[in-house]
Order: C-alpha cells, then sequence, then structure tokens
C-alpha cells in the first residue's frame, strides 16, 4: 500500500492479460518515473484507439471507418473469405502477402462453457454474405485447437451445398527442423503428407 | 541400483527427486511448492547420466511464486514437462495399487498416460477428448436452461463422436501392445494367464443423437470412452473384485515391467524404472523374478528397508540414512 491511485494503476495494468501483480508494479513505477507529458501519451492513446477504432460493419476487423480499408479495396478478390477468430488473425494472414481475398472475423470460436454459442459470434452476418452471393469459397482459418475445430465444423455445416468450403492445413514449421517439431504436430504432418 | 536404510531416511524422497528431474513433476503431488523444504527459497534438483550411449545433464529448479525450470544440456526448456518426452520413466509405489482395484476412472487415467508414452504423436487425445466432452455438458445444461438450443450443441456431438473413436482407435492400439508383454511378467510372476480386457464404446454421432433427451435432462453426455474401463484379468478372475492384495500388486507390477519392455523395443532405449517399497511384499523367489524381469537395455532404482532383500553388486547399493546417500 503507497497511495490508493498507485494501487489503483496496478490493478488496472494485472486486467491485462500476461500482466502479474509483479509486472504491473514494474510499469507502474517506470510510468511514475517518466515525464508527465510521456506518461499521458499512453493515456491518450488508449482513449484515442476507444474513441476512434471500431469494427468494420461488413467483415468485423477493426477500423476507424465504416468500413475496413480491406472490404473497401477494389483491387481485393470479392469471391473468396477467409473466416478468423480474431482481428490480430488478419494481420497475421496479411503478412505473407499470398492471399488477395476477403475477410470475416467471428470475434471468438464457439466454447459453451463460457457461454459461447453461435449468436454470440458474427456467425449469421457470415452466412448473410455467403447469401448475398458472389462468394464462391469460404477459407476457414480459425485455430487448430478444440474450440477451433469446433466452429470451423459448425461453419463448414451449415455451409455444404452453397459454396466451396476449405480449411487451413496443419503441419510443421517452415525452415524449423524435424528435431524440434513435437509429436502431436509431426504426428498430423504424417497423417496429411502428400504425393511428390 | 537398490536404494536402502530405515523408515523415514529419505529413500523414496531419493526416487522422488529423480522422478522429477527426468519427467518434470513429482509422482506424489502435482503442487510443486510441497517439494520445497520448509524454511528454504526453493528446491534444485541436478542429475547426469546418459541415454543411448550420449551423455545428458538435466538441471531443474522449484521456487514457489516462479514455478518450475528445467534445463536439458544447459538448455532451457519451455515446460518442465517436456522433460517427459524426452527421458522416459516409469514409477511403482504403493499407492499404485488403485491402478487394479480402485475406480474406473484411476484406470482410464493410467492406460491414456501409457498410451501418451507408447503412441506420442496421439498423446493430447485424452485431453482434446475430455475437453470436447465438457463443452458439451456445459452444452447440454444450457439446453435444459433454455438458454441455447439444440442446434448449438450440434458442433459438439461432431467434436466428441469424432475424437471419441480416435480415442477409442488409440487405447486399443495401446492396449493391443502392452496385453502379450504384461501376460508374460505376469505369468513370470506367478499371476497365470494375464489378460487386459478393453471393449472402447464408439459416441457415433446416431449413438449421441438417439440419447439426446436423456443426456440433456442429466446435463452429462452418457456415451463414449470418458466411461470406458479395462478389465484386468488373471484367467477368467477379474482381479478389481476378486484380486487378493498380493495379486493386485503383481498385476501393477506386471503392467510397469510390460511397459518398459514394449518402450525399450519402440524407442531403442529401456525407461529409467523407479520401483518402490516394491520387494518387502514379495517373498525370495518373486525377487529373484523380478530381477530376471527388469530391463536390460535400462536402469532401474529400487528401494528397500533390508540391505539383503537382493543379491546386488557393492557399486549398486546406495546406502540411505538421515537424507544422506553414499554408494554402499
Amino acid at each position: 500500500m503507497i497511495s490508493p491511485s498507485v494501487d489503483n494503476l496496478v490493478a488496472q495494468l494485472t486486467r491485462l492479460p500476461g500482466v502479474g501483480t509483479r509486472t504491473a508494479h514494474r510499469l507502474a513505477f517506470h510510468l511514475l518515473q517518466r515525464s508527465t507529458p510521456e506518461a499521458n501519451a499512453l493515456a491518450d492513446a488508449i482513449r484515442e484507439v476507444k474513441e476512434r477504432v471500431r469494427f468494420c460493419q461488413v467483415c468485423g476487423n477493426l477500423t476507424e471507418q465504416e468500413v475496413c480499408g480491406i472490404c473497401q479495396d477494389p483491387r481485393r478478390d470479392r469471391s473468396v473469405i477467409c473466416v478468423v477468430e480474431q482481428p490480430v488473425d488478419v494481420v497475421s494472414v496479411e503478412r505473407t502477402a499470398e492471399y488477395r481475398g476477403l475477410y470475416h472475423v467471428l470475434g471468438g470460436s464457439l466454447s459453451p462453457l463460457d457461454g459461447i454459442e453461435p449468436g454470440d459470434l458474427r456467425i449469421g452476418e457470415l452466412f448473410q454474405r455467403v447469401q448475398d452471393g458472389g462468394v464462391t469459397e469460404v477459407v476457414l482459418a480459425t485455430n487448430p485447437n478444440m474450440t477451433g475445430e469446433a466452429t470451423a465444423n459448425y461453419i463448414a455445416d451449415k455451409l455444404r451445398g452453397r459454396t466451396r468450403v476449405t480449411r487451413l492445413a496443419s503441419g510443421l514449421p517452415v525452415g524449423g527442423d524435424l528435431e524440434y517439431a513435437d509429436e502431436v504436430t509431426l504426428g498430423r504432418a504424417l497423417l496429411g503428407r502428400r504425393e511428390m | 541400483m537398490l536404494a536402502v536404510g530405515p523408515n523415514g531416511a529419505g529413500k523414496t524422497n531419493l526416487l522422488e527427486a529423480v522422478h522429477l528431474a527426468t519427467q518434470g513433476f513429482s509422482p506424489r503431488t502435482r503442487a510443486d511448492a510441497e517439494l520445497v523444504r520448509f524454511g528454504t527459497a526453493g528446491a534444485r534438483v541436478a542429475v547426469q547420466g546418459t541415454r543411448h550411449g550420449t551423455p545428458f545433464e538435466v538441471e531443474l529448479t522449484i521456487r514457489p511464486g516462479e514455478g518450475k525450470r528445467a534445463k536439458l544440456n544447459g538448455a532451457a526448456l519451455r515446460t518442465a514437462e517436456q522433460l517427459r518426452a524426452e527421458l522416459p520413466a516409469l514409477v511403482f509405489t504403493p499407492d499404485r495399487l488403485v491402478v487394479v482395484k480402485g475406480s474406473p476412472a484411476a484406470r482410464r487415467a493410467y492406460f491414456d498416460r501409457a498410451l501418451a508414452r507408447l503412441l506420442p504423436s496421439r498423446s493430447s487425445l485424452p485431453v482434446e477428448y475430455a475437453a470436447a466432452v465438457g463443452q458439451r455438458n456445459a452444452a447440454l445444461r444450457r439446453v435444459a436452461a433454455r438458454l441455447s438450443d439444440s442446434e448449438a450443441l450440434a458442433p459438439w456431438t461432431a467434436q466428441v463422436a469424432e475424437l471419441g473413436a480416435a480415442l477409442v482407435t488409440a487405447r486399443e492400439e495401446a492396449i493391443a501392445i502392452l496385453a502379450p508383454a504384461f501376460a508374460v511378467k505376469a505369468a513370470a510372476l506367478g499371476l497365470p494367464e494375464g489378460r487386459l480386457d478393453y471393449t472402447g464404446k464408439v459416441p457415433t454421432v446416431e449413438a449421441l443423437e438417439a440419447r439426446l433427451q436423456r443426456d440433456i435432462d442429466r446435463g452429462i453426455t452418457g456415451l463414449g470412452p470418458h466411461l470406458d474401463d479395462v478389465g484386468i484379468r488373471s484367467g477368467d478372475r477379474d482381479l478389481r473384485s476378486y484380486g487378493s492384495q498380493g495379486e493386485q500388486r503383481l498385476a501393477v507390477l506386471s503392467l510397469v515391467l510390460a511397459e518398459a519392455d514394449c518402450l525399450a523395443e519402440r524407442r531403442g532405449g529401456g525407461p529409467l524404472l523407479l520401483l518402490d517399497d516394491v520387494l518387502s511384499e514379495l517373498d525370495r523367489t518373486r525377487r529373484e523374478a523380478l530381477v530376471q524381469l527388469l530391463p536390460a537395455n535400462g536402469q532401474t532404482l529400487m528401494t528397500s528397508t533390508a540391505a539383503d532383500a537382493l543379491a546386488v553388486e557393492p557399486g549398486q547399493l546406495l546406502v540411505v540414512s538421515h537424507g544422506r546417500v553414499r554408494v554402499g
């Protein structure tokens, strides 16, 4: 107990993902030692994103406009939609510079244990986009874990017969050594091996 | 190696430390703070050895509040549990009798761990299946509470069916690998016609749909390998209910020895065997039989209160007293 406002700052920082009490203390003391403008810059940045950034009305990605830059871009292929769980996954797929289609951000994955059901994700909006026509392929890029797989299965079932549905392959990281691959990943890669 | 010493000298503690250093966790408890001596800041185990003829070093430290850190040959591991895949070890402790005489859940847990060691690429299946059942049960209760409809249940029924079928197959394979070796070890220890029986119930989507209303009423998935059991028999006699304490002990020991052989064959090197207090309950003939059954290309560490429990070379004898160990 140093001062109520420091305690409050520590408590707020602890709520961030991956930050424990010890890290929160370090961050709080670091901020106290900085100049006032420097510390305020962080506060302003937080306020600004909360005021300006919202979800794209079409795909659910983060944007400062009604519709995000990707959805507005005339060069993108409008016949392909890549379905991801979170906006950060869009960033990952974009980094490949291989994908030229559009996105659909679900906002999470199905998990009844956490009370998350199809109605809580932007799944209805995805079906509507397919319904509206012009979509020839939906790429399911949900996480390769249990809830991600269940979400992908659910969407694939519902879209069957309406458009082509594909799922990201799972396998080995490129540039790595087989020696360092865990057995489960290597086992999946072996199951998904291809003819050469 | 035979570790001898009076009760309370620290023999089991030595075994536990070796297990911790090779597997990343204690066979006795998952609460790592319990492994730190009262009044000290942390615990550390360092082990040197050879595997497949090449030397290795492990160092594991526990600091309450900071967790466990493990290094293999000087390189830090992401988690201490990764050691398990590197340095296989099997353990027998007197409380392992629950594998035979305990609830089906204890047997499922034991055979699922054996599955993970024998079929490493499928080691995550039991956990994934349990998570799918947990999600489906949560969905069932939401349907019962009218928070949700049966359509939201469908993806979880599909997951339980898919992972359940894979788990049943993996368990059948693991038990098919273990069963012949189990029969051989059990016979040598005087338990004739040892058998392991497993008939998994594959939860197909149709079968799950057929009992949907009952599942919704009870709020749990009432079909699938999370309810299976493994029969452990001698001839037609079920040792789970009709085995004597001695027979149940021999059955557990036979399981450990059988798995050691299977691992040695599949991985090209025997696992480390840690046998706690196994000799005291065996007569002389069985003690000698046990020594013959130990894997030839692996190492075994046993504890005993009596130095004459087994005939060993002086270099194989560890004398434990007051928490200190010296080579006898």
